[in-house]
C-alpha cells in the first residue's frame, strides 16, 4: 500500500460523521437516504461524506432500481492495519532510496 | 504471539542484475545496507550478516543467515532483532523484469504483530483499535 492510500483511508476516518457512516455500514448495507436521516443536515452534505468514504475504497455503491445501496468494503482497513507494522514502513524506506538511486543513475546514463 | 506476513513491492527503473549486485552490496549507495551504523555482510548461502540501523529514533541491531541466492532473480535471507522477539523471520526479496525495469517484492514471514509500534503514531487509534478489530480487517 502506498502512502497516498494510507493518507485517503485516514483522511476519511478524521471526521465524525464519516465515522458514523462506517460503523452504520458495520451492520450491513443501506440506502443513501437511510444512511442520512439520523444526521441533522442535509442529504447533499451527507452524499458529500459518502464519496470521500467511495474514494478511500471504504464503501461501495450499487443501485437497486432507483435506490442508491451503499456497502462496507474493509479491504483497505486490513491494508493499513499492515502498513502500519513497523517492518513494511522499515522495508517501504528501503525500497524508496532503491528507487531514488536508480532514478538518478538512470537520469544520469 | 500473532504473527503477521508483510509484502512490499515496488517497481525499480533499472535490469533485475543491476538490482540484484546493489542489493548485495553493503558499499553501495540505494542498497538496504548502505548507510547503517555498522555493517557485517558475507552474502553467500550460510553468510551471515550483522546490521544496526537508526529507526523510528531507536538504535536496532538486526542479525540473519543468507539462504538463498539466484542471481538476478531471488535473495532470501532470515532476520532477527528485538522486534522479532529474538524469532528467526524470513525476508524473500524477488525480482521480476518488467520492460526496462524490475518489479521488487519483499516478503517478510512470520514477523510479530507490532502493536506497540503502531500505538505511536498519532491517529492510529481509531483506525486500528475501532475499526480494524470491529470490521474482522485481519482475515
Amino acid at each position: 500500500m502506498i502512502a497516498a492510500d494510507v493518507d485517503l483511508v485516514f483522511s476519511a476516518v478524521s471526521d465524525p460523521t464519516r465515522r458514523r457512516i462506517l460503523d452504520r455500514l458495520q451492520r450491513g448495507p443501506a440506502r443513501v437516504t437511510d444512511i442520512a436521516a439520523p444526521f441533522d443536515m442535509s442529504l447533499n452534505a451527507v452524499s458529500k461524506h459518502v464519496k470521500v468514504l467511495e474514494s478511500a475504497g471504504l464503501v461501495r455503491r450499487s443501485r437497486q432500481g432507483r435506490e442508491h445501496v451503499l456497502a462496507l468494503d474493509a479491504r483497505p482497513l486490513a491494508k493499513v492495519a499492515d502498513w502500519a507494522n513497523g517492518y513494511e514502513r522499515y522495508w517501504t524506506k528501503r525500497l524508496d532510496r532503491l528507487e531514488a538511486f536508480f532514478v538518478e543513475k538512470r537520469k544520469r546514463s | 504471539m500473532k504473527r503477521i506476513e508483510l509484502t512490499v513491492t515496488r517497481l525499480i527503473p533499472a535490469a533485475p542484475a543491476d538490482v540484484y549486485d546493489v542489493w548485495t552490496d553493503a558499499k553501495s549507495p540505494g542498497g538496504p545496507w548502505f548507510g547503517c551504523e555498522r555493517v557485517i555482510l558475507n552474502p553467500v548461502v550460510d553468510g551471515l550478516f550483522f546490521h544496526s540501523v537508526l529507526h523510528e529514533g531507536k538504535t536496532w541491531a538486526h542479525y540473519g543467515r543468507f539462504v538463498r541466492f539466484d542471481r538476478p532473480r531471488v535473495i532470501e535471507h532470515t532476520w532477527m532483532s528485538e522486534a522479532t522477539g529474538g524469532v528467526e523471520t524470513t525476508v524473500t526479496v524477488t525480482l521480476e523484469p518488467k520492460g526496462n525495469d524490475t518489479q521488487v517484492t519483499i516478503r517478510h514471514r512470520d514477523v510479530p504483530d507490532d502493536e506497540l509500534g503502531r500505538q505511536h503514531q498519532e491517529g492510529w487509534t481509531y483506525m486500528l483499535g475501532a475499526i480494524a478489530d470491529r470490521f474482522g480487517a485481519r482475515q
